[in-house]
């Protein structure tokens, strides 16, 4: 069996994988749909059609505007989809790029490098993200770049610790007495052995990506001629306490893929890294997300040794 | 101790030199020409010269460092380009509102994660311990502006609570409505933080949970309980103590957005605002305290860390 279809099916055998693949599919069916068919368009108001019920005309029902929700949480579902890919693509090659560099150059170069990455984590993503997008406008690109750099660097940091661990076995001393080079190292060695805790944080940073733009979509600061399930929140915030019924379309929408997203994550570390097993059988793992070493922390350096 | 806290400081001045050079290079570099963003597409040339000469952009960026740094480590962040007022007075009289804010926030979430996360894991294999990791879980899931949306639904109309604004006269005016502006806002930040600090809690105490020393004591003949308290509730705290900081600093990114949506004039709402009107020397200043206030409470999380943990002191030796 091809080593995808394994992992695929690893992945399905774990009660979290399972739930993730599920509610990512719904997520992915929405996307397909509003490719096919999307019944009204999300961003033109219809007056006189403000607040209609769940009919068979509006299965979700209208906004305040008379925009139809349902059309709103379909097409919404491509920016959802598109920013929490995208950004976790960003993050990767960002988190990879700086964790292995910083890893592997002499340690001056790698330490200070590390260094300056801690302090960069101290600007939180949606900080940073914000004044990206006030500098350069509110375009998906613009958001997935600023988000996939602000959690790159909380990654490089995880895989900065993870390759020092792979560089402390035996393996790599053979390799370099063997005459390998230190490119041909990275690839034949580093990578493939770091990937696993970088798949299963890419899934991670792919739901935390989702709500970030949800966020800047909510404070009115990206594009406005695209519907998001955040600028639909922000819509229903204003008639939040006469009518609190519709907003749950948007909120369940961005729930469902967060969710997704985090639960798959959770599928994948038990599909790709026995080390980090958890009791099968448990829908929740005993693993907290992202953990995160404290720079030079012997203690924790220890807890994160194979025994 | 006292060495291992003299280094630290010298490591936070370090880190706070290089996040105010990141911030700068963010703001002044990243962007090109600030004068062409801040003037938008439209501008003249003149009038392009003219955002130059009063931000000082046509002076060599070292000497514009320098200069703004001078003006932060005496306390001046500079002024607003539309308020004209200083920056350091804005955020001065934004904080009355963001510090409580956060303040209660944090101590509300602390004090019911470690609790409830203790629980969860004394009893993971019942179905109530199971029920709360589940909707712990849930939580983490669930934005936080999402939660701020529930609890208005929820709590608004029923207690009469606020869900919008802030008085006008700030504390000085009508003090009881000041508390009941910031009850909401409050519940909806620790509730976003409970989530997640509880199932670091719980997964640390079931990892303490499975040591030989907890089951020496057990056998000793204390109760799980007591054990519990006596011997594992300090290690416990190593690791939550650890991502308490990651945490509180996520708390600060969640009131930019929580601020907005409770419409409250603290610094979250005030940046989000000075983003859309371009005052960039605000947002610089504003981005900078955020910056420092995580690195401070790295650093003091870190000094905790050490008072908590004394293989510490001597693993650094």
């Amino acid at each position: 069996m091809s080593p995808v279809l394994r992992i695929l099916r690893d992945i399905l055998r774990s009660p979290s994988g399972r739930a993730g693949v599920a509610l990512l599919a719904i997520v992915v069916v929405a996307v397909v749909v509003s490719y096919l068919w999307i019944p009204y368009d999300p961003l033109r108001p219809v007056p006189g059609d403000d607040f209609l019920g769940i009919s068979r005309d509006h299965l979700f029902g209208t906004d305040a505007s008379g925009r139809d929700l349902f059309s709103g949480v379909i097409a919404g579902a491509r920016v959802s989809l598109l920013v929490g890919v995208t950004s976790a693509l960003v993050a990767g090659a960002i988190g990879t790029l700086l964790g292995v560099l910083s890893a592997i150059t002499p340690r001056a170069v790698g330490e200070s490098v590390a260094y300056v990455i801690d302090v960069l984590i101290a600007l939180p993503t949606i900080v940073l993200a914000l004044v990206l997008l006030g500098l350069f406008g509110g375009s998906l690109f613009t958001v997935s770049l600023a988000i996939g750099f602000g959690s790159g660097t909380l990654l490089a940091r995880v895989l900065r610790a993870e390759t020092k661990r792979v560089l402390s076995h035996d393996y790599i001393t053979a390799a370099a007495a063997s005459g390998t080079s230190t490119l041909r190292t990275v690839f034949r060695h580093i990578l493939p052995n770091i990937a696993p805790i970088a798949i299963v944080q890419l899934s991670l940073i792919a739901g935390l990506a989702i709500i970030a733009e949800a966020s800047l979509s909510l404070l009115g600061l990206t594009s406005l001629s695209r519907p998001s399930w955040g600028r639909m929140l922000r819509e229903l915030q204003a008639t939040l306490s006469a009518n609190p019924g519709p907003i749950a379309y948007p909120g369940g929408a961005l729930v469902i893929a967060v969710l997704g997203f985090n639960l798959l994550g959770d599928g994948l570390r038990d599909a790709l890294d026995p080390r980090l097993r958890t009791n099968r059988g448990a829908l929740l793992s005993e693993r907290p997300d992202l953990v995160v070493v404290p720079a030079d922390d012997p203690i924790a350096a220890d807890r994160e040794a194979p025994r | 101790m006292i060495w291992f806290a003299l280094r630290r400081v010298a490591l936070l001045a370090v880190a706070l030199f290089v996040a105010s050079l990141a911030i700068f290079a963010l703001l002044r570099l990243l962007p090109g020409d600030l004068a062409a963003v801040i003037g938008g597409v439209r501008a003249s040339p003149e009038q392009l010269e003219r955002i130059r000469e009063e931000l000082g952009l046509n002076r060599p960026l070292w000497e514009q460092y320098f200069e703004w740094m001078g003006g932060v480590l005496q306390g001046d962040l500079g002024r607003s380009a539309l308020t004209r007022s200083t920056v350091t007075s804005e955020l001065g009289e934004k904080l009355t509102v963001t510090g409580p804010l956060v303040l209660a926030s944090s101590v509300l979430s602390v004090a019911a994660s470690v609790p409830l996360g203790i629980y969860a894991a004394m009893r993971a294999r019942r179905t109530d311990g199971l029920a709360l990791s589940a909707v712990s879980q849930l939580g983490i899931a669930l934005p936080p502006f999402l939660v701020g949306y529930v609890l208005i639904a929820v709590l608004a109309g029923k207690f009469g609570l606020p869900s919008q604004g802030f008085p006008r006269r700030r504390w000085s005016g009508d003090l009881w409505r000041s508390v009941r502006s910031l009850v909401l806002p409050t519940l909806t930040l620790a509730t976003a933080q409970t989530a997640v600090l509880m199932r670091f809690v719980r997964t640390s105490t079931l990892e303490v949970l499975n040591q030989d020393y907890i089951r020496t004591a057990r056998a000793k003949g204390l109760t799980r309980l007591r054990a519990m308290f006596a011997h594992g509730l300090r290690n416990a705290s190593i690791p939550v103590v650890a991502v308490l900081g990651i945490q509180l600093a996520s708390l600060l990114a969640g009131v930019v957005v929580i601020e907005t949506v409770f419409n409250l004039p603290g610094v979250g709402r005030m940046l989000v605002d000075d983003v859309g009107k371009r005052d960039f020397d605000k947002v610089q200043g504003t981005v900078l305290l955020i910056a420092v206030a995580v690195l401070v409470i790295g650093f003091l999380v870190d000094l905790a860390h050490h008072l908590i943990d004394p293989r510490l002191r001597t693993a650094r030796r």
